[in-house]
């Protein structure tokens, strides 16, 4: 099986990260773009401790510790 | 990236664009004022590179109209960018990747739902039909989490310059993919600009030097181990 570097991974995200305004163009008759936005973020946060799950770290401890651990997180917000 | 698309109120789509699309330039700047992470002239190289492809892009396309206000939102929508690509490379060199997307997302949600509160209603999504449920989910999964959770992972380990670039491609897949899917024809000189971004991402990576003397190494290994083991050493770098 290949093995797979930063590299290869960001050119899986590149790919991921285009298909995205071509899907947004053609719902859009029937979704916002903030409605897509919203599913879009709630996905994120719904899944990623599922698979952090699966990961084999137990979520909600794992994510209140580095709630409290992380001041960098309150620096996120500019990314919305 | 909310007064990005709120830009496009005050100023012409194209030109919000084309502020936009400088951030590779910003990105480093930052990272070299914040994380003192070195400029070197590979990077200015590919910048520059990535720079005269969006100016192919937007050649002849009318840049001019609108309003300062629009002008502002997109230089501060730019500078945010650029800042949330800087503090990734900052905390992913001290945190888990995944525990980032998690909580950008989370801060992300809970300033994005007043504002569909106010400006949009849930009852988009009961309308919706089967087939755009299943394209939402699809870019909930395949162009968000995956997208972003890799973005996070790869920020350890690639420079910020060199990401800024990189994600620059994804507008030209995007250019490919609509002409594919959606039946768009590019024009000449977005195809050139496009080529241009290509070639931007591949000299962010490799120099001048190295892509000379590597090309070399990967014909001899073509010629002995077939494509796949040279699709994998380009790869693997």
């Amino acid at each position: 099986m290949m093995k797979h570097t930063p590299f290869s991974l960001m050119l899986i995200a590149v790919l991921a990260f285009s298909i995205n305004p071509i899907i947004a163009k053609i719902i859009s008759d029937e979704v916002s773009f903030m409605g897509t936005l919203l599913v879009r973020f709630l996905f994120v946060v719904l899944f990623l401790p599922l698979v952090v799950v699966l990961i084999g770290e137990n979520t909600f401890s794992f994510f209140l510790r580095s709630a409290k651990e992380d001041y960098c997180i309150f620096l996120y917000w500019p990314y919305f | 990236m909310g007064l990005f698309y709120l830009s496009f109120n005050y100023i012409p789509i194209n030109r919000a664009l084309f502020i936009f699309f400088t951030y590779p330039i910003i990105t480093s700047i930052l990272a070299h004022i914040f994380i003192n992470e070195p400029i070197t002239k590979q990077d200015i190289i590919s910048i520059s590179i990535s720079f005269i492809g969006i100016v192919a892009i937007f050649w002849k396309t009318s840049l001019s109209g609108g309003t300062l206000i629009g002008d502002v939102m997109v230089i501060i929508s730019v500078l945010m960018w650029s800042g949330y690509i800087v503090l990734n490379r900052y905390t992913a060199l001290r945190e888990v990747y995944y525990k980032q997307t998690f909580w950008i997302f989370a801060f992300s949600l809970i300033f994005l739902l007043p504002v569909f509160i106010f400006t949009d209603s849930f009852s988009t999504f009961a309308a919706a039909s089967a087939k755009t449920i299943f394209l939402l989910i699809f870019v909930g999964f395949v162009s968000t989490l995956l997208p972003y959770t890799i973005l996070n992972y790869a920020s350890k380990h690639m420079k910020t310059s060199v990401i800024g670039v990189f994600i620059l491609l994804s507008m030209v897949l995007t250019i490919f993919l609509s002409f594919a899917f959606l039946g768009e024809e590019p024009k000449t000189n977005v195809i050139i600009g496009g080529i241009f971004i290509t070639i931007a991402a591949i000299t962010s990576v490799y120099s001048f030097d190295q892509l000379f003397s590597f090309r070399k190494y990967v014909k001899v290994r073509l010629k002995h181990e077939g494509w796949r083991a040279a699709v994998r050493i380009l790869l693997r770098r």
